[in-house]
């Protein structure tokens, strides 16, 4: 099962959009889901490994392989296409 | 091929600023089937802290003002979907309004996609974007703890992101291509206090450069033309805001700034013409208008709403308003 992971800050104004976003997703489509503010140690560490610069910003996983990384709002379409694909 | 929704809406709105989501309000109040296509919620006003000229609000932050807007065009039946609309076309009595993922068929068109934040347009801008590339201080500020940036930008919103920036990065360079800063005097005071800030002045950026992220800005100094390397994480570009209105240019008339030109009931023309253009309207910060205000926008979104509603019903019925008096 895919793994996505949204990374935000609480001074981003587009992150809570970003979090309906995903959670609408989720609960249309199968997927493992999580939210992690990018001033934690966990989210320091994620943004260094994947190279994340901007918030909002969801990394979507399957077995830590073919790892695609959406910023800002992206295309539904384009989501799902990840996600399905 | 793009698939095309069978439903045809009466408007669709095009942005969901301030302009776009009072005329959905206005819209769904006339029971017109309302779409709202725009990028985010909230347009401009996202990035102000507190606003201080909203009527009936002394002080209120921004992001919280708008999304108090969304709430109340919901609620009035508007839909929203996130997307960028890449062409509005017409076709017969509808028009097609085409995104990234899709077509959309409607009576009418309501333009209220605003300004969006102006580029360098140097190599390697674009395909950084996202990855150590900003156009908003705000938002990714915090991700740069003790690292090196630069902003671009020498007016209001440049020196107080710099100013922003130099609170958590290690160093930050501020590139003007100007000998001096177009920002309030009180600004460039508070900001040449900061020790961790260089001024770049004179100077130009001239590409951008990196494979996963941001690793070197060149900057180009105007005077002496000498180039320089600046290892760097970040670059956060604040020089302004303009219309971009070329994927409708053939739709309707604009002014040499791109700014779509609309009269006092917010109708459009056609291009280079001054015969008005029916079925589309334009509001908010993308028009001629001089002030560009969130109540000025506000207004120009109900007034849009209320007219593509009277085209929509021209010689059917008289516009109505909507709301009745409390009687004693």
């Amino acid at each position: 099962m895919k793994k996505i992971t949204l990374i935000t800050t609480k001074q981003c104004p587009k992150c809570p959009m970003a979090k309906v976003f995903w959670r609408e997703l989720k609960s249309e489509y199968e997927f493992e889901y999580e939210e992690i503010d990018a001033l934690t140690k966990l989210g320091q560490s994620l943004i260094e490994d994947f190279s994340i610069m901007s918030v909002p910003a969801a990394i979507v996983q399957e077995n830590g392989k073919d790892d695609v990384t959406f910023v800002g709002l992206p295309s539904r379409q384009k989501v799902i296409q990840a996600i399905e694909g | 091929m793009k698939r095309t929704e069978e439903v045809v809406y009466d408007t669709i709105i095009v942005g969901g600023g301030g302009a776009g989501l009072t005329a959905g309000i206005y819209a769904g109040r006339r029971a017109m089937k309302a779409l709202i296509i725009t990028r985010d919620v909230g347009g401009q006003v996202l990035e102000t802290d507190i606003i201080e000229n909203y009527p009936g609000f002394t002080q209120i932050h921004g992001p919280t003002l708008m999304e108090n807007f969304e709430k109340q065009a919901k609620k009035c039946g508007a839909e929203i979907i996130f997307s960028t609309v890449n062409a509005v076309k017409e076709n017969g009595n509808e028009f097609v309004v085409t995104t990234d993922e899709k077509e959309y068929r409607s009576k009418t068109v309501i333009l209220a996609f605003g300004k969006t934040p102006k580029n360098l347009n140097v190599h390697g801008e674009k395909e950084l974007t996202g990855k150590g590339v900003s156009y908003c201080t705000v938002c990714d500020g915090p991700l740069y703890k003790n690292k090196v940036v630069v902003m671009v930008g020498g007016g209001n919103t440049a020196l107080e992101g710099a100013t922003y920036l130099s609170k958590i990065a290690k160093k930050v360079y501020l590139v003007h291509r100007r000998n001096e800063f177009r920002g309030f005097e009180h600004s460039v005071e508070e900001i040449r206090k900061k020790k961790n800030v260089e001024f770049v002045l004179s100077s130009v950026v001239t590409e951008i450069k990196g494979e996963k992220k941001v690793d070197v800005v060149y900057i180009k100094n105007l005077k002496t033309e000498k180039i320089r390397e600046l290892k760097v994480d970040g670059i956060f570009i604040e020089i302004g805001l303009e219309v971009k209105t070329d994927f409708i240019k053939n739709l309707i008339k604009v002014d040499e700034n791109g700014q779509i030109v609309i009269n006092c009931k917010c109708e459009t023309y056609y291009p280079n013409t001054d015969k008005i253009r029916p079925g589309v309207f334009a509001a908010g910060d993308v028009t001629d208008t001089p002030f560009k205000q969130i109540v000025i926008s506000a207004g120009e979104g109900c007034k849009a709403a209320l007219q593509a509603y009277n085209y929509l019903h021209e010689g059917k019925q008289k516009l109505m308003a909507d709301w009745v008096s409390k009687k004693k």
